[in-house]
Formats: C-alpha cells, structure tokens, sequence
C-alpha cells in the first residue's frame, strides 16, 4: 500500500473506501452509452479486479468496487484496451451526461448524443475552481435535468404568432403549461410572454391552423445549477443557439469565465451569485448576438 | 357521415393508438369527430397532423374538448412531437 499517491489516483476516479485496500473505480462514460463489447468487458473488469459487483451512479456513469491497490495498475490498462478511461474526481469537469434526445427519442428537438461526445472529447478533465458538471436534454421534458448541471443544455423552440389563419379556437392558450401565451381580444393569442416560456413549443404543436409558428428552434443553456448540500437550479442564459458548434463556443467561453472569476472550490453558480449572471452574459456577449 | 371517437376516460398511449386507428379509417374524403380532454390536445393534434389531416374546427363541451378532422389537407410532420413527459 505504500507510495500509492492518494490525490494523484483520486483525480483519475480512483476513490478510497471505508475498508482498507479496497478502491472505488469510476469510468469515464460519455451519456450513459457502451457498446455490447465494452459492457461484456467492464463485467469481466470487475470480477476480475474487483468483487464482481458494479454500481450504476446518478450521472449515468459506472463504478468498480472492492479493487484492492495493487490491481490499479491492471485495471486501467485492462479498459483502456478496450476504449474505456477512468473518470474524475476534484476540480474538473466530468463526464457529459445527456438523454438519448434526437434520432432516438421522438420528442427530441435536438441531438444530444453527439453532442455531449463532442463537449466531453473538448472539456473532460479540465481543471476548473470547483467541479463542473454538463448534462444534456433533448426537448423541455428534461429527463436528464438541465437546471441541475453547472452547465446545463437543453432542446428548446419557441413560438411566434403569424396571426395569418387564425381561428381564434384558444388551444395555444389552453395547451401552455406556463400560461406564456396572452389571451387576445377574439379567443386567439394576444401575444407571448418570453420570460414565461419554457420552449416546450406545444403551442406550435397544437394551432390547427399552423397560424402558430417556430421562432426559433435550437439550444437553450442554463447556468449554475448544482445539487449537494445546498442545491439551486440553473438559470437560463438569454440565446438560443441553433448550432451545437455555437454550444461548444459558449461553453469553452463559460469555463474560461469560470476560471477567471471563480475561487478555489466556489461551484459556478457561487461564482455568478457573487459576479452576477450579467457578467457572464457580457462575456458571451459576441455569441449571444449571433442567435435568437 | 362524421365518425366519433371519445377518448375522454383513455389514459396515455391508449389515447393516440385509438385516435391512429381511427385516422388510418379515415380515407382521403372522411372526417371524424375527437372528443378529449384537455391533457390529450397536444398529442392528439401532432398525431392528426403527422398523419396529413387536418383540425378544421375546434369545439367545447362541458370541460372537454370535440376537434372536427377533416382527411387530407394538413401540414405533415412541421410540428414538433409531443410526448408523455
Ligand atoms: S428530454 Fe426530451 S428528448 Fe430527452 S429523453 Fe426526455 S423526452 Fe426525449
Ligand atoms: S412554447 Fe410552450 S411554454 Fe412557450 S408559449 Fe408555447 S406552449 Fe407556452
Ligand atoms: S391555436 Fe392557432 S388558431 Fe387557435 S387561437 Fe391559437 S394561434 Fe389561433
């Protein structure tokens, strides 16, 4: 057991348990997804390495117990060949977590898992002041739960009035969860509440007479979220970006603003409690202008 | 002759499978007549319209909701999915 650099395993995922010699291993999952070879490997993982068992965590990501030191070294190089990494621990960002969104799920209004592979291929591991998760929905159902994320994305449209055909029937009144859409003088919409909106765009949906249009349609990201000990949502930023290249950007720009403004071990939305939301939406400023 | 389903005491995906079979009887001359509750509108719209049908008229009755569909004649997949949540 001696020379085993504790801090040093810990930030590869490797966490000490409560029984001596035994580690926790954590992988590194992008969106919950292995194929049928890596899963039939991580099985075979943990009963050679470990006890057998394996834990399903809350972020869609799986760990091997019971792996006493001097198996570390064999482990990792037992999934590495077959193209699985340990994850994180400590101040960085994690493994992206997304639902199945797009192609997958028919309500999805964006594509979520190609995204996250392209945020974690970019982010995974960065150091930033505090951990810093990112975690993907593909429309305003919000399985994977956007607000909780330090940074959070999520499938988003929103409604404009054409006014061209319409009947005055109310359903877009009636179907808004958020009652974001204003009655009007004759039973139609008298106009749309932006800051009520929650981009579900059933109001499209709904209008049988197509007088109720897409506005916009793309990504929506949310800030600050986290769960813990004092949990708090997300808020959103005001754009909705229309390519996942734009999602990148900004994340790229919200991590630096993070590491500019953040202090040691302060999560992202202590940071912008203390700095204000306005500050980072000033330091996205040149991407904000491109969309929505 | 308009045909009527009431889906009002259906329960999600019960709701949209009767309102599929009733649209794939629907021919291209047809219409029928939905009533639902207020729960079922976004689905049953998207459903109708996916379909290439169209809401012609939209109706209340006591606290549900009577959508006349015409065949023919709608948007096609514009609208988004709706789903359980
Ligand atoms: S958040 Fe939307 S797209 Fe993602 S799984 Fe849920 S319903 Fe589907
Ligand atoms: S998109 Fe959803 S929340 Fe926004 S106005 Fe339409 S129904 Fe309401
Ligand atoms: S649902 Fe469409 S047709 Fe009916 S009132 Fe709203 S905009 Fe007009």
């Amino acid at each position: 057991m001696s020379g085993i650099d504790y801090r040093e395993l810990k930030r590869g995922g490797v966490m000490r348990q409560e029984r001596e010699d035994r580690f926790l291993v954590r992988l590194h999952l992008v969106a919950g997804t292995l194929d049928g070879a890596q899963a039939r490997a991580v099985a075979e993982a943990a009963e050679r390495f470990g006890s057998g068992a394996l834990h399903l965590t809350s972020r869609q990501g799986i760990e091997i117990p019971d792996v006493p030191s001097g198996a570390l070294v064999a482990l990792k190089a037992f999934l590495a060949a077959r193209g699985i990494g340990f994850g994180v621990c400590g101040p960085t960002v994690r493994g992206v977590v997304a639902c199945q969104g797009r192609g997958v799920c028919p309500n999805g209004v964006i594509e979520t898992l190609n995204l996250a592979g392209d945020l974690d291929r970019t982010f995974f591991g960065a150091p930033a002041p505090h951990k810093f998760k990112i975690g993907i929905s593909g429309c305003a159902n919000n399985c994977l739960k956007a607000e909780e994320n330090d940074l959070g994305v999520k499938g988003w449209v929103e409604p404009r009035w054409s006014g061209e055909g319409c009947t005055g029937c109310g359903l877009c009144l009636t179907v808004c969860p958020t009652k974001a859409v204003r009655a009007g003088a004759d039973g139609g919409p008298g106009g749309i509440e932006r800051a009520r909106c929650i981009g579900c765009g059933d109001c499209i949906t709904a209008c049988p007479s197509g007088s109720m249009v897409e506005r916009v349609r793309g990504h929506r990201i949310f800030v600050g979220g986290k769960l813990g000990r004092a949990p708090s949502l997300g808020r959103p930023l005001a754009a909705v970006l229309t390519r996942p290249e734009e999602v990148t950007a900004a994340v790229a720009e919200a991590l630096e603003f993070f590491r500019l403004q953040g202090k040691p071990r302060e999560r992202f939305g202590d940071t912008l409690r203390r700095v204000g939301i306005e500050a980072l939406e000033v330091h996205l400023g040149a991407l904000q202008g491109k969309s929505a | 002759m308009s045909v009527l389903v009431d889906i009002t005491r259906d329960a999600c995906p019960m709701t949209t499978a009767k309102v599929g079979m009733a649209l794939a009887g629907l021919g291209s001359t047809g219409t029928l007549e939905i009533r639902l509750t207020q729960g079922a509108l976004t689905n049953v719209i998207a459903a109708v319209k996916a379909q290439g049908h169209r809401v012609a008229a939209v109706g209340r009755d006591g606290g549900h909701f009577v959508l006349q569909v015409t065949a023919g004649g709608g948007g096609g997949a514009a609208a988004p999915a709706a789903g359980c949540g």
